[in-house]
């Protein structure tokens, strides 16, 4: 456990320290942002279906940067074998990396997020606690996957090329539903169509989360 | 390789060859044309083995890819690596055929039905598999990756499907096993077809995954042999 806020803490400080990649990934989210609203022309009728949508993909976008340079910086200067060489639990290492990848995401959520509302100029939605929550599980999702796959990308000749084909398929379920979430809520459903949405998000959540911690072990052994 | 694989690679082949001939006679000559959809539903009996191939390709590399983690075998990671090859040509056969036969039958190449898009995620995850083994420098390395690369998408799988029956759910039923019973959907001439085609691209599959298999041990050994010759 010690291990897990060990790093867990070296990141966060790393970042306070720098500021890039939080900085990096939010303004790249956000170019993502206008580019998708300049491709879909200006329509009076700017649907929430379509809000969504542009928003899970600039978060995935910008999620994908995060996940890479933060795998990379382990692996350069042999940081992650020295990790390993420690008598630390494997497990702690993935977790505290996983955690420290999504504290970044949420926090680019936390400016993303607002802003899609306001170029789509939608209206604040009913729930704003469970948009933050369906933000939380998609993220979620998403980099504990995430964090794996990149952990075997930057292993690789192509580095962080990689990542993306191998992460965007496995986490279709993941879009899909954090997508049809989030719509839901931002065209003021009742709470009952969303909550199928929210189980399936769980469900993927847990049942990766779980195989992930397993195989980890299996993608760091050298 | 001893006589007795020989004599069964040899049977094998000889199965296969004639299972083909034997199935396009029943396809084009004995079976009759099917009454609304004519001769575009002949497809109907390359396009279903094909799916059912990719299947159990899919499940035979998912398998043996947890085979290789518990046990760290190089033959599981073979076969994983084997079946998983095999199945994105029957994927990419699956592929094609289908929206071959959905223009004349739907009046559209492609719907986001939920097999479809399941069938199309699966071979972007296949593709993504190959391309981590050709990208992964060392060996051992390579393997251990794909495995649990394969791990995952056998699992993520039946989540895929969930989610896409979800997200939309115009693909024909099941006509084969469905709740009518085996084979309930067809006429028995269709049937025969079916199941002689089913059979031949089963004992089809099996084959290439064994002469894929052989291929790797081959260059295994190969690899060997070319470090030592560099090593004196």
């Amino acid at each position: 456990m010690r291990v897990f806020w060990a790093i867990l803490w070296k990141d966060v400080r790393q970042e306070w320290r720098r500021r890039e990649l939080v900085v990096v990934m939010a303004v790249f989210s956000l170019v993502v942002l206008v580019m998708f609203s300049f491709a879909l022309g200006i329509r009076p009728d700017r649907p929430t279906e379509v809000a969504a949508a542009v928003m899970w993909i600039a978060i995935t976008f910008a999620g994908t940067l995060g996940l890479n340079r933060s795998l990379a910086l382990e692996r350069d200067d042999q940081c992650l074998r020295a990790l390993l060489l420690s008598p630390a639990d494997r497990s702690w290492i993935y977790l505290a990396k996983t955690v420290g990848n999504l504290l970044f995401l949420l926090i680019v959520e936390a400016v993303i997020v607002p802003l899609t509302f306001v170029l789509f100029n939608l209206d604040v939605p009913e729930h704003p606690g469970w948009v933050g929550f369906v933000c939380f599980l998609g993220s979620f999702g998403f980099v504990s996957v995430g964090t794996l796959l990149a952990g075997m990308a930057t292993a690789t000749r192509m580095r962080d090329w990689l990542l993306p084909l191998l992460l965007f398929p496995i986490q279709v379920p993941v879009l899909i539903s954090a997508v049809r979430a989030t719509a839901l809520l931002l065209a003021a459903r009742p709470l009952e169509d969303v909550s199928l949405w929210l189980a399936l998000l769980g469900a993927f959540d847990l049942v990766f989360l779980a195989l992930c911690i397993i195989a980890f072990e299996h993608v760091v052994e050298e | 390789m001893n006589g007795r694989t020989s004599r069964l690679w040899i049977a094998g082949t000889m199965l296969v060859i004639g299972g083909l001939v034997s199935s396009l006679y029943l396809i084009f000559i004995r079976t009759g044309l099917e009454e609304t959809l004519g001769f575009s539903q002949k497809i109907f009996y390359f396009h279903v083995p094909c799916a059912w191939v990719t299947y159990l390709a899919f499940a035979v590399s998912g398998i043996a890819s947890v085979a290789y983690l518990v046990r760290s075998s190089p033959r599981w990671d073979r076969i994983a690596h084997a079946s998983l090859e095999v199945g994105t040509v029957f994927t990419t056969l699956v592929l094609v055929t289908g929206p071959l036969w959905a223009k004349p039958a739907w009046g559209v190449y492609w719907v986001w039905d939920a097999r479809l898009t399941t069938t199309l995620i699966l071979w972007l995850i296949e593709i993504a598999y190959l391309l981590l083994r050709v990208f992964v420098e060392e060996p051992g390395k390579a393997a251990k990756y794909c495995a649990v690369m394969g791990l995952l998408g056998v699992i993520d799988l039946p989540i895929i499907h969930y989610s896409v029956v979800l997200w939309r759910g115009i693909h024909p039923d099941p006509v084969v096993i469905s709740r009518k019973g085996f084979g309930a959907g067809l006429p028995s001439e269709f049937l025969l077809t079916l199941m002689v085609s089913l059979a031949t691209f089963t004992l089809l599959y099996v084959m290439l995954v064994g002469v894929r298999y052989r291929l790797e041990v081959v260059r295994e050994r190969v690899n060997l042999l070319r470090q030592r010759a560099l090593e004196r």
